[in-house]
């Protein structure tokens, strides 16, 4: 019973994961650029739907629709005002990374003069806890993964139906052919930004339902397990990020069945880096990322 | 006041050998990892863990660290002998996860959340050393040898190598030149040295406790080679100064302490962004973008 419970938990971290994994996708897979602000887009929406719903009595959905217009603005001010201009001083790889994590400290540290160093939570109305015989199902864990599921089918959607989807996709794969056909990359890129930041306070606004607490400081492990999600997943294919990213939160929840319940990070990445040397190319992936840092 | 100054510098020390150490990977040999902060720590709780537990001074404490810093370093090489780039910043910084959550977790041997009090300071030729002065002298000597080890390193044959792995990884290869193996080198050599300090810093503080280790220290150590300029080893040591002393000297503003910790790391990363735009290849390094 204990198994199936840690199941349930660990589909439901999953959806969380899913999402970081998605986002973390979007943009790395289509613009090769590790964007480590991506944790402080993270908290930043997690701190808006925050302020939208404590202060502004904003009903929680309307805060999260806030939360991820704020977050979609601020990952096309990230690349228009940061990574941008970097590339065009020619900046290397390695200054875009360095700048990035620049940005994620001034972020997450002027959120902590706004709003101190403790951590909130914000009390959402959920379903009544089910329980099946032993297996409780609370009601964040019930509205998690429905969630997930809607978004990401969304963005499947977008990504293999839509003209723009495709696109990005294409960009994946070869920038230079889509250039050579017309198609404005450095906008497309935009749009990546834009879609992959707006994912994150999704995963923030799923995560504050099932109780979690937000706290400054917690938006660079949503850069790493996005990361993880992705590797894992294989590069090349953003939706694998998707799938990755819930057998991530499976495998991290199941991992507190042979062991204390705070290991269960640190064996997951360890798990996840050992898979990784066997097949680099991932779960779904067909190639390796050609550049290199 | 004085020895506030003194004690500054004796962090300067430390952190400016941490700096030159990840240099070694990143400025010459371009390998970028994210996990100098869990190296440091590496070195700290070893030295403090063998100091507590088998009565093991400075000086055997420090030749372990060393050792548990290369060992490492070495595992995270692994996997970059298969795969390079990205994959190894995503590894560098997992392990960089897993070490912290080792330190905070094995409570029966770290000591947990709560760290490590006692360690014992080093003693020089019977006599033990307390004053912040006497560790400064100590601690410069040895971290100059240290350093002056990379330099001769870095100007021999071995680093020419390196620095044509940073440059295109084919051409060392299509020489027959073993490029697997001077990488795996590069790497120990590099957490070797940063062990050290962490067995100096055990040895300065003494007390050791997780938080000093997790990833904002890797930042940290990053950003200091990044300022100083990558590739020149005394940039990167300038770059310790600079970051080391930026933040002490915030500390004569009259605020209370809860503003004063977030408002250092804004000025600090705030300088690392100007650095960014202005300055990509650092205080030692020319104008413009990187080579």
């Amino acid at each position: 019973m204990l198994f199936v419970q840690l199941l349930v938990n660990g589909i439901f971290a999953g959806s969380i994961y899913a999402l970081l994994g998605l986002s973390f996708a979007t943009i790395f897979s289509t613009t090769k650029i590790w964007h480590f602000a991506q944790g402080a887009v993270y908290t930043l929406g997690a701190y808006v739907i925050l302020a939208a719903s404590l202060y502004g009595k904003l009903p929680f959905a309307l805060a999260t629709a806030l939360g991820i217009a704020a977050a979609a603005v601020l990952g096309v001010l990230s690349i228009v005002a940061l990574y941008r201009p970097l590339q065009r001083r020619g900046a290397s790889s390695l200054v875009m990374v360095m700048a990035s994590l620049g940005a994620m400290v001034i972020a997450d540290n002027l959120v902590v003069l706004g709003f101190g160093p403790t951590g909130y939570s914000i009390d959402v109305s959920v379903p009544a806890t089910l329980s099946f015989g032993p297996v409780l199902l609370t009601g964040g864990q019930m509205v998690a993964p429905v969630a997930a599921t809607i978004v990401v089918a969304l963005y499947l959607w977008f990504l293999f139906r839509s003209v723009h989807g495709r696109r990005m996709r294409a960009l994946i794969d070869n920038e230079e052919l889509l250039l050579l056909n017309g198609v404005d990359t450095g906008r497309l890129k935009m749009l990546a930004f834009a879609i992959g930041s707006a994912l994150l306070p999704c995963a923030a606004a799923l995560s504050i339902v099932s109780g979690s607490g937000i706290s400054p400081y917690f938006g660079i492990q949503a850069v790493l397990t996005g990361a993880m999600a992705m590797f894992f997943g294989g590069v090349d294919s953003i939706e694998g990020a998707a799938v990755a990213g819930l057998a991530l939160g499976i495998i991290e929840s199941l991992a507190a069945f042979i062991l204390p319940t705070e290991w269960q990070t640190a064996v997951t990445y360890a798990l996840i880096l050992l898979f990784l040397m066997v097949k680099p190319t991932g779960l779904f992936g067909r190639s390796l990322p050609k550049t290199t840092l | 006041m004085t020895t506030y100054i003194v004690g500054v510098l004796v962090v300067v020390v430390i952190f400016g050998l941490l700096a030159v150490s990840l240099d070694l990977l990143i400025g010459y040999t371009g390998l970028f990892t994210i996990v100098h902060g869990a190296l440091f720590g590496m070195g700290a709780y070893t030295s403090a863990i063998l100091a507590k537990s088998l009565g093991f001074g400075f000086w055997g404490g420090s030749l372990a660290a060393m050792v548990a810093g290369g060992l490492i370093s070495l595992l995270i090489a692994i996997p970059s002998l298969r795969v390079s780039g990205h994959y190894l910043v995503l590894a560098s910084f997992g392990v960089q996860e897993v070490l912290h959550a080792l330190y905070l977790n094995l409570d029966g041997i770290t000591g947990g959340p709560a760290g490590m009090r006692g360690i014992p300071r080093p003693r020089l030729f019977g006599t033990e050393i307390t004053s912040n002065t006497s560790y400064l002298m100590l601690y410069s000597v040895l971290s100059a040898l240290v350093i002056l080890f990379i330099l001769v390193l870095v100007r021999s044959p071995f680093g020419l190598l390196l620095k044509a792995i940073r440059e295109d990884e084919l051409v060392p290869q299509a020489l027959g030149k073993p490029v697997v193996a001077l990488k795996i080198k590069a790497f120990m050599v590099s957490g070797a040295a940063a062990g050290f300090a962490g067995a100096m810093y055990a040895h300065y503080i003494t007390f050791v406790s997780p938080e000093t280790f997790d990833v904002h220290a890797s930042i940290l150590i990053l950003s200091m080679v990044l300022i100083g300029g990558m590739g020149t080893l005394w940039g990167p040591f300038l770059g310790a100064v600079v970051l080391v002393v930026l933040p002490e000297a915030l500390r004569f503003l009259p605020l209370d302490s809860a503003t004063l910790g977030p408002l250092r790391q804004v000025v600090y990363g705030m300088v690392l962004m100007v650095f960014c735009f202005v300055r990509p290849r650092g205080l030692a390094g020319g104008r413009g973008g990187i080579e």
